[in-house]
């Protein structure tokens, strides 16, 4: 009687000329050897470049005048020094990805999806906008244009509105940055018929297929944005960075009135200056506080005063000329008109568009 | 011959291309470009009709054509 066959041994991987084939075919019959399909065309991507090839690095950054986005954006906001390190780690990984190309190094598009977290009114916008900049510059997106929208502008009020919206918020943002103002609002996780339900996966789509050409930026207070991770299962690991954005200091915000008072052809006198960095001491402890904004709406209202102050005395005095420092200079009696220094709560200031604490 | 304007231009980062200024709000697609009269001149997409381009354009957005009436 015939012994039973033994089954065969696998035969050794071969080497040289068709190893990658035959590799390919193992693969496919037990499952255990995986090829990279990147690389399908190379047999040694890194070998294929010499070790000692040169790149101009410094040509390619000033080519880029990435540089000049970066130092506006340094300029603009006062403060936020990790969120400008953070930026500018960005671009340098953009800025080496395309020296890379240039000697024929590919590599994945970055994620660059991100979450920006923090109160109303400290700097999440501008950055955002920057970003969009930087990102054109380093040839991450086709136009780098920024898209701002929140709920309304995505979700549907009845049953096939949704995704026809949210379709059209993408067309209209894609090359550029879409940037989700509180985004937490899109997904309601107690009413399961809710149509941000529908956004949220669409999002979650493109957010995965557009490494580029398309950033999503999703914002808004840091409490509210963990839960929405939570709740929304695959949202978080789909953005790559996740950055937060803290309450200004009283001297970054007496910095950031500064900066706005001269933008505006403005100064303020000495003693202007010390009564605005004690507004805003008091400004913060009340409720409604918007960090640069509110400095942004102390200002409008200190240029009404000031203005007032001069028509006043205009008005008193007959013919009264006035000077060039008249007309420039913010005096400490327009701060301290403020309801502020009453003592009580500043309920009429600051209304448009800051949110409570 | 109508002025020659550059819409977009060939790069060598993650997007192929990059709109100029000069294209329309509204342009993102490549093909709807060409298809609008557009053509790669080199590494440059260009347009000797932008009038003709932005009403192309706004045609193929909205979905929708223009009445002549």
């Amino acid at each position: 009687m015939a012994s039973p066959e033994a089954p065969e041994a696998p035969e050794a991987p071969p080497t040289g000329p068709g190893m990658r084939e035959d590799l390919q075919e193992k693969a496919s019959t037990y499952g255990r050897v995986e090829v990279d399909e990147r690389f399908a065309d190379l047999d040694d991507p890194l070998a294929e470049v010499p070790d000692d090839a040169e790149a101009d690095l410094g040509s390619v950054i000033n080519d880029s005048r990435v540089q000049e986005v970066l130092d506006r954006l340094d300029r603009e906001l006062v403060g936020l020094v990790e969120v400008k390190r953070r930026v500018a780690e960005i671009a340098a990984l953009l800025l080496i990805d395309r020296v890379r190309r240039t000697m024929g190094l590919e590599s994945e598009a970055p994620t660059l999806h991100m979450s920006f977290t923090g109160n109303p009114g400290t700097g999440k916008t501008t950055v955002a906008q920057r970003m969009g900049e930087v990102l054109h510059k380093l040839g991450y997106v086709r136009r780098g244009h920024l898209v701002t929208v929140s709920r309304d502008d995505l979700v549907g009020q009845y049953v096939g509105h949704t995704a026809p919206k949210t379709r059209e918020v993408l067309k209209r943002a894609m090359g550029g940055v879409l940037f989700i103002d509180e985004a937490y609002h899109l997904y309601r996780v107690d009413n399961e018929r809710d149509y941000g339900q529908e956004t949220v996966e669409m999002l979650l789509q493109v957010m995965e297929n557009q490494r580029s050409d398309l950033v999503v930026i999703m914002a808004g207070y840091a409490d509210r944005m963990n839960r929405f991770f939570s709740d929304v299962p695959g949202l978080s690991s789909r953005i790559g960075h996740h950055i937060d954005f803290p309450d200004f200091e009283v001297d970054e915000l007496m910095g950031i009135g500064q900066l706005m008072v001269a933008q505006q052809n403005y100064r303020f006198s000495p003693d202007a200056e010390k009564a605005f960095q004690d507004y805003l001491s008091r400004r913060m402890e009340q409720p409604r506080f918007a960090n640069g904004r509110s400095v942004r709406n102390a200002l409008d209202r200190l240029r009404m005063r000031h203005a007032n102050r001069l028509w006043e005395a205009a008005s008193e005095e007959q013919g009264r000329k006035v000077t060039k420092s008249d007309l420039v200079t913010i005096q400490a009696e327009d701060v301290m008109k403020s309801r502020v220094f009453e003592g009580g709560e500043d309920t009429d200031e600051d209304t448009d568009g800051a949110e409570s604490r | 011959m109508s002025e020659r304007v550059v819409l977009a231009h060939r790069t060598s980062g993650f997007v192929p291309f990059q709109w100029t200024d000069e294209a329309p709000e509204g342009l993102d697609d490549e093909e709807v470009a060409i298809a609008c009269g557009a053509q790669w001149e080199g590494d440059e997409l260009v347009t000797y009709d932008l009038s003709g381009l932005r009403l192309g354009v706004a045609s193929a957005d909205d979905d929708f054509l223009n009445d002549n009436d």
